[in-house]
Order: structure tokens, then C-alpha cells, then sequence
């Protein structure tokens, strides 16, 4: 069939008062959504490796936004809510000490900035990178002679 | 040692020589002392300007081009 006459067999389906197509496409849309969703699924099911190329993709090009959005979300009223309510969780106690113990093993950046600005009247993140490298080679030096006594 | 970014690779340095058997652990805790030191003198400096919500340049603190 080709386009015009596809038109007009549209047009004489949905009469006058459906001749917005996008508001036809929405009613279209409503009535059809589990269809299309499953027909998206069973497509995803049996392309694994293009669903997960495209989600990849999305990830990569909607990741500040994404950030963002997690950001708005958290400094909402609900959000703080919920995260308060998250950091109460067993679960989100361990994760947070087994990532405190990883940036202590490897003695990464905010560890640093954190131990050096213990004592000080200042923020870890006003030290200089240089300092903080310094201090990283000083503290595993320090832990080497530690080791080395015991 | 004219920065902070040689005093990094001469602590560097003697953690190498360290862990090699090079030099002795009291030498090198001497070392680590004096190292200390000089970045406790450092972030003393940093914090007074930050303080005194000044930024000058710090020449020990750049890093080498």
C-alpha cells in the first residue's frame, strides 16, 4: 500500500477528530504498550551482546545526567529521607568499611588528604597534589619500617 | 632537594632501597623523619595562606614541568 493512500485510509479510520497524529500515536501507544515491552524484551533476549553494546552506549553518553539526577534526587526532601534511611542498613555499613579499608590499603587520595588535614584548619581538598604525593611515599616508607620491626 | 616533587621520588627511592636491603630501616627512619618533617613545614604553610584566604605560589610545592 503505498503512503498516500495509506494516509487516507488512515484518515477515514479515525475521523475528524483523530487527525493529530501524535496524539493518535499516544492513544496507539497506551493500548499497545505491553506489546511493544515485550517485544523489546523477547529482541534484547536474543541479541545479548548488541543489548548490552547499547546499554554501554547509553551509559557513557547519559552519564553526567545520570550523575545529576542522582544528585537532585539526594538533596531532595525524599531522597535525603531514603539515603538516611539506606546508611542505617547493614549492608551499606559494610560496603562503606570495605571501601574505607581499600582507600586505606592503597593508600589512595582522599585517605591521604584526610589524614594530613586531621589536625590542620583546613579541608583535605585544598592540600596540594604534591604534598599528597609526598606524604603517600612518606606513609608507605613509614609502613615498610613498620613491617620491617615486627 | 629543591621541591616537593624530588623530595617524592627520594622517599621513593629509599623505599626501593629498603625493601632491596640497601640501606639499613634506621637509616631510612631517619630519613622518613626528616622527610616529615619538612611536609609538616609545608602543610603549616598552606594551611596559614588558606587562612588568611591567600594564594600565593609556593615555589617547594610546584611540581617539575
Amino acid at each position: 500500500m503505498k503512503r498516500r493512500e495509506m494516509n487516507v485510509r488512515l484518515t477515514e479510520l479515525l475521523g475528524d477528530g483523530m487527525r493529530d497524529k501524535k496524539a493518535y500515536y499516544k492513544e496507539w501507544y497506551v493500548k499497545n504498550r505491553e506489546r511493544l515491552i515485550a517485544k523489546a524484551r523477547a529482541w534484547e533476549l536474543a541479541h545479548p551482546e548488541e543489548t548490552r553494546e547499547k546499554k554501554r552506549r547509553w551509559q557513557t553518553e547519559n552519564r553526567e545526567s545520570q550523575k545529576q539526577n542522582r544528585l537532585t534526587y539526594a538533596k531532595s526532601e525524599k531522597g535525603a529521607a531514603c539515603y538516611a534511611r539506606y546508611r542505617q542498613t547493614d549492608a551499606y555499613k559494610s560496603i562503606a568499611k570495605r571501601k574505607r579499608d581499600h582507600y586505606r590499603d592503597t593508600l589512595h587520595d582522599c585517605y591521604v588528604r584526610r589524614v594530613m588535614a586531621q589536625r590542620l584548619g583546613i579541608k583535605g581538598s585544598e592540600l596540594p597534589q604534591t604534598l599528597v604525593d609526598a606524604q603517600r611515599e612518606l606513609m608507605k616508607l613509614k609502613r615498610e619500617l613498620m613491617n620491617a620491626k615486627l | 632537594m629543591q621541591n616537593c616533587d624530588e623530595l617524592r621520588k627520594e622517599l621513593a627511592k629509599t623505599f626501593a632501597a629498603l625493601k632491596s636491603g640497601e640501606i639499613k630501616p634506621s637509616e631510612a627512619a631517619e630519613l622518613a623523619n626528616l622527610a616529615g618533617k619538612m611536609i609538616g613545614s609545608a602543610k603549616v604553610q598552606v594551611e596559614y595562606f588558606a587562612l588568611r584566604k591567600e594564594s600565593p605560589r609556593i615555589k617547594w610545592l610546584e611540581a617539575e614541568e
